[in-house]
C-alpha cells in the first residue's frame, strides 16, 4: 500500500476514535446516557473509556506523524491494541451479563440472552472490527515488504 | 584455578568475537512496539488502558460469579436450607455456625458455615481468581517491568523507585506475596517503607472483592483516600528515615505472548495456596467473633473504647468486631460491617479503618519474617507501629475531619 | 547426583526446570534466609538426578541474599552438575558467570535459552565452535516452548570439568 493511502487510513481511524473519546468525556463528566442509532455513551467508567479513546486517538495521529514505516506501524498497532482493551472488556461484561438471569432464574432465556447483543453499542466496541482490519493491514504488509 | 575479571572479560570477548555474529539489527513493528510501551508520551496513555483493562475484567469476572451464582445459590438455597436443617436453635453452637436464624442475606448471617463460606467461596474465590489471571498475564508478556520503568519518576518522589510497583500490584492480591517481593529492592530503608506502606493502605484483592460486591458506591473514595494516603505517608518518611534511595537498574525485557500452559500452571499454585491457607482463616476468623460476642468480651472492648470511636473516628462502636475479625480477615471484616447500622460516611469511614488499622495475622507473620532481612524484627516492628498507631489516628481522624467540614457526619 | 541450574535473574531458568523436572517441585525456604529455591528429580537413562533451581545471580561473589545462597548450594552438594543457563541475546555476561563456575572446578553445560530472541534479533551463535572453544556441551534452547530440551538432556553426562590454564591458551590462540 502506497504510504499516502495508509496515512490517510490512519488518520481517519484517528479521528474516528478521538471524536468519540472527546464525547465521551464529556457525557462522563455530565453524567449523561446519550444513543445516537447504534451508538451509545453511558454507563460505568464513561469518563475513563472516553479518556482512553481520546489518547488512542491521539497516538493514531502520531503514526501519522511518524516518518520510519516501521515506527508508523507499529504506533498503530499501540493505539489499535488500547481500543481493544476497552472494546474488549465491554465485550466480555456484556456476554457475561447475557448468560444470568434475574430474580431466580441461573440461565437466562434465549430470547433474553440475543436481546443483549442488538445493541446500541459503546464506541469502542463499534470500532474495535475497524482497528482489526487496520492491524491486519498494516502487520501482513511488514510481511510483504520483507 | 581463578581468573581477576578483567581477564575473564578479555577472555569472553575474545570467544563471543569469534562466535558470535551480530546482524544489522532489524527493527520490526514488535521491537518497536515493545520500545514504545516504555516511552512516557506513549507508554504512560497504554499503562492508563491497560490498567483500565485490568479493573475491567475483575470487575465483570468477578462481578459474573459472585452477583450472579454464587449471590443467589448462597442465598436462596443454601442459607434458608442450613438455617432449618441444622439442630440446636438458639445454643451456642447454632450461633457459632450458622449465625442468626432470621437473616435474609448471607453477609448478614455471621456464621461459620453461611458467611464464612459465602465470603471464602462466592467473593474471594472470584475475586482472587480474576486478579491472578491478569497479573499472571502482565508478568509472562514482561509488562511488568515496563510499568515499573514507567512509574519510576512517580515512585521516586517518595523515595522508592519503579520496581515498588511490582510489590504494590502484587498486594492489591494478598499482602502476604507483596511483602515477601520487597526482598528484590536494594536498601533496608526502601524494604521498611514499602512493607509498612502496603500492608497499611494497600487493600487486598479479597477485600476489594467484598467492598466491590457491598459497597460499590463508595468504593473510589475509599480507594482514592487510601491511595492519597499511601503516597502523603510515603513522602513523610521519606523525610524521617535515613538511608538511600538507588537508581532502577534494569533491562526491560522483550515483549511475549504468554503462553496457556504456563498461565493456568501459576494460576492453579495460586488458588491452591488460597483454598489451604485464606479459607481456614476465614472460617477461623468468623468462628472466634462469634465466641467473643458470646464470652461478652466484644461488647467489653466496643464499650471502653466508645469514645475514641465515636469522639475520634465518628464510627459506632459496634464497628469492634469487625475489627478484631479483621486482625483474620481483612475481606470478612468488611463483610461484618455491611450488618451494622451506619450512615454511608460512616460506612466508608470504617473501611479505611478497617483497611488501615493493623495489617492481618498473615501479613503480618511475612513481616516478621522479612523484618529479620530488612534492619531487624525489633526495629522493623518498632518502627512499623510507630508509624501505624500515627496513621490510624492522623489519617482516620482525618476522614472524620473532612465530614464534619462536609457536613455530611 | 544433582544438577543445578544457574544463571542471570530473568533468563529461563525456571521454564527450563520445569521442562526437566515436570510437576514433581517442592519450594522451599534456604534455611536462615528469606530466599526461595525449587528442587525436583528428573530421570535421565534411569538415573535419578536432584535438580535444584538456584536463585538467580550475576556473579559468584556473594553481594547479596540470593548470591549467597546460591553459593551455600553449590558448596553442599558432592561434584555436581552445573547447567549455566543463558540468554542467548546478552551471551557475554552469562559466560562471565559460567567461566566463574568453571574456575571454582565444578562440572559445567551450558543452556544457550532464548533462542528464538537471538534470531529475531539477527544474531547468529556458532555453537559447535563455542562448544569446542570452551570444552563443555553448549545446547541452544527454548526452555518456554521445550525446544532443545531433549539434547540438553542428553548431554547432562558429558557435562566437564574445565582446565582453565589450557582454556585460556586456547583463547588467547585463537
Amino acid at each position: 500500500m502506497k504510504r499516502k493511502t495508509l496515512d490517510i487510513l490512519l488518520a481517519l481511524v484517528g479521528a474516528g476514535t478521538f471524536i468519540p473519546g472527546l464525547l465521551g468525556i464529556l457525557f462522563g463528566l455530565a453524567g449523561e446516557t446519550y444513543t445516537w442509532r447504534i451508538l451509545t455513551f453511558g454507563g460505568n467508567f464513561t469518563l475513563w473509556r472516553g479518556l482512553i479513546l481520546l489518547a488512542a486517538g491521539t497516538q493514531f495521529f502520531f503514526a501519522v506523524n511518524q516518518s520510519n514505516p516501521v515506527q508508523k506501524r507499529a504506533q498503530a498497532v499501540l493505539a489499535s491494541s488500547m481500543i481493544w482493551i476497552i472494546g474488549g472488556i465491554e465485550i466480555l461484561s456484556t456476554v457475561l451479563n447475557s448468560i444470568t438471569g434475574g430474580e431466580g432464574a441461573w440461565l437466562n432465556t434465549a430470547g433474553e440472552f440475543l436481546s443483549h447483543y442488538t445493541g446500541p453499542f459503546t464506541p469502542s466496541v463499534l470500532l474495535l472490527p475497524i482497528s482489526i482490519l487496520l492491524v491486519i493491514l498494516v502487520t501482513s504488509n511488514e510481511a510483504k515488504n520483507d | 584455578m581463578k581468573l581477576d575479571p578483567e581477564e575473564r572479560w578479555r577472555l569472553i570477548d575474545r570467544v563471543a568475537r569469534e562466535t558470535v555474529e551480530y546482524g544489522a539489527e532489524r527493527s520490526t513493528i514488535g521491537s518497536v512496539l515493545a520500545e514504545l510501551t516504555v516511552k512516557p508520551l506513549t507508554g504512560i496513555p497504554f499503562a492508563f488502558a491497560v490498567l483500565y483493562g485490568f479493573w475491567g475484567f475483575f470487575d465483570a469476572f468477578a462481578g459474573f460469579f459472585t452477583d450472579g451464582f454464587f449471590v443467589p445459590l448462597f442465598d436462596d438455597h443454601w442459607l434458608p436450607w442450613i438455617q432449618e436443617a441444622f439442630p440446636l436453635k438458639g445454643s451456642w453452637l447454632y450461633y457459632v455456625l450458622v449465625g442468626d436464624p432470621e437473616a435474609v442475606n448471607s453477609f448478614e448471617a455471621l456464621g461459620m458455615l453461611t458467611s464464612g463460606f459465602f465470603v471464602a467461596i462466592g467473593v474471594v474465590l472470584p475475586a482472587i481468581v480474576a486478579f491472578y489471571l491478569v497479573i499472571t498475564i502482565l508478568e509472562d508478556s514482561g509488562y511488568m517491568p515496563r510499568l515499573a520503568v514507567l512509574v519510576d519518576t512517580v515512585l521516586h518522589k517518595i523515595g522508592l523507585h519503579g520496581f515498588a510497583v511490582v510489590p504494590m500490584i502484587l498486594s492489591l492480591g494478598c499482602n502476604v506475596p507483596g511483602v515477601a517481593s520487597t526482598r528484590t529492592l536494594e536498601t533496608k530503608k526502601q524494604r521498611f517503607m514499602i512493607m509498612i506502606l502496603l500492608s497499611v493502605f494497600i487493600p487486598c484483592g479479597a477485600q476489594l472483592g467484598v467492598m466491590l460486591s457491598l459497597i460499590p458506591e463508595y468504593f473510589g473514595y475509599i480507594m482514592i483516600y487510601l491511595v492519597t494516603g499511601f503516597f502523603v505517608f510515603g513522602w513523610v518518611l521519606n523525610k524521617l528515615l535515613p538511608g538511600r534511595s538507588p537508581e532502577i537498574i534494569t533491562d526491560v525485557p522483550p515483549l511475549r505472548t504468554p503462553t496457556i500452559a504456563n498461565v493456568s500452571r501459576k494460576l492453579w499454585v495460586k488458588v491452591k495456596g488460597f483454598f489451604t491457607n485464606a479459607i481456614p482463616f476465614v472460617l477461623l476468623g468468623v468462628g472466634l467473633v462469634n465466641l467473643l460476642y458470646l464470652g461478652g468480651v466484644i461488647s467489653w472492648i466496643a464499650n471502653s473504647l466508645e469514645p475514641l470511636f465515636t469522639g475520634w473516628f465518628g464510627i459506632p462502636k459496634e464497628t469492634v468486631a469487625p475489627l478484631i475479625a479483621g486482625f483474620l480477615r481483612k475481606d470478612l471484616a468488611v463483610a461484618q460491617l455491611s450488618a451494622i447500622d451506619m450512615s454511608g460516611f460512616q460506612l466508608i469511614t470504617s473501611v479505611v479503618i478497617i483497611s488501615i488499622y493493623f495489617p492481618c495475622i498473615a501479613t503480618f507473620s511475612m513481616i516478621i519474617k522479612e523484618g529479620r532481612k530488612s534492619g531487624g524484627v525489633i526495629r522493623v516492628l518498632g518502627g512499623g507501629l510507630l508509624t501505624l498507631v500515627t496513621v490510624v489516628f492522623l489519617w482516620g481522624g482525618l476522614l472524620h475531619l473532612i465530614g464534619i467540614l462536609l457536613g455530611v457526619t | 547426583m544433582a544438577i543445578l541450574l544457574m544463571g542471570h535473574p530473568n533468563v529461563g531458568k525456571s521454564a527450563v526446570f520445569n521442562r526437566l523436572t515436570g510437576a514433581n517441585i517442592t519450594e522451599s525456604n534456604y534455611p536462615g534466609t528469606t530466599v526461595d529455591f525449587t528442587e525436583g528429580y528428573t530421570y535421565i537413562d534411569g538415573k535419578e538426578y536432584k535438580v535444584i533451581d538456584v536463585p538467580g545471580t550475576f556473579s559468584t561473589d556473594p553481594k547479596d541474599e540470593a548470591e549467597k545462597v546460591a553459593l551455600d548450594i553449590l558448596a553442599e552438594h558432592e561434584d555436581p552438575i552445573v547447567l549455566v543457563v543463558i540468554d542467548s541475546t546478552k551471551i557475554e555476561r552469562g559466560l562471565y558467570l559460567a567461566f566463574e563456575i568453571m574456575e571454582r572446578g565444578y562440572k559445567v553445560m551450558i543452556a544457550l535459552n532464548m533462542w528464538d530472541d537471538a534470531e529475531k534479533h539477527d544474531l547468529s551463535i556458532d555453537v559447535d565452535q563455542l562448544e569446542e572453544i570452551l570444552g563443555v556441551p553448549v545446547v541452544p534452547t527454548v526452555a518456554i516452548s521445550g525446544k532443545g530440551i531433549s539434547t540438553l538432556v542428553e548431554n547432562v553426562p558429558t557435562a566437564s570439568r574445565v582446565d582453565i590454564e589450557r582454556l585460556r591458551e586456547k583463547i588467547t590462540s585463537l
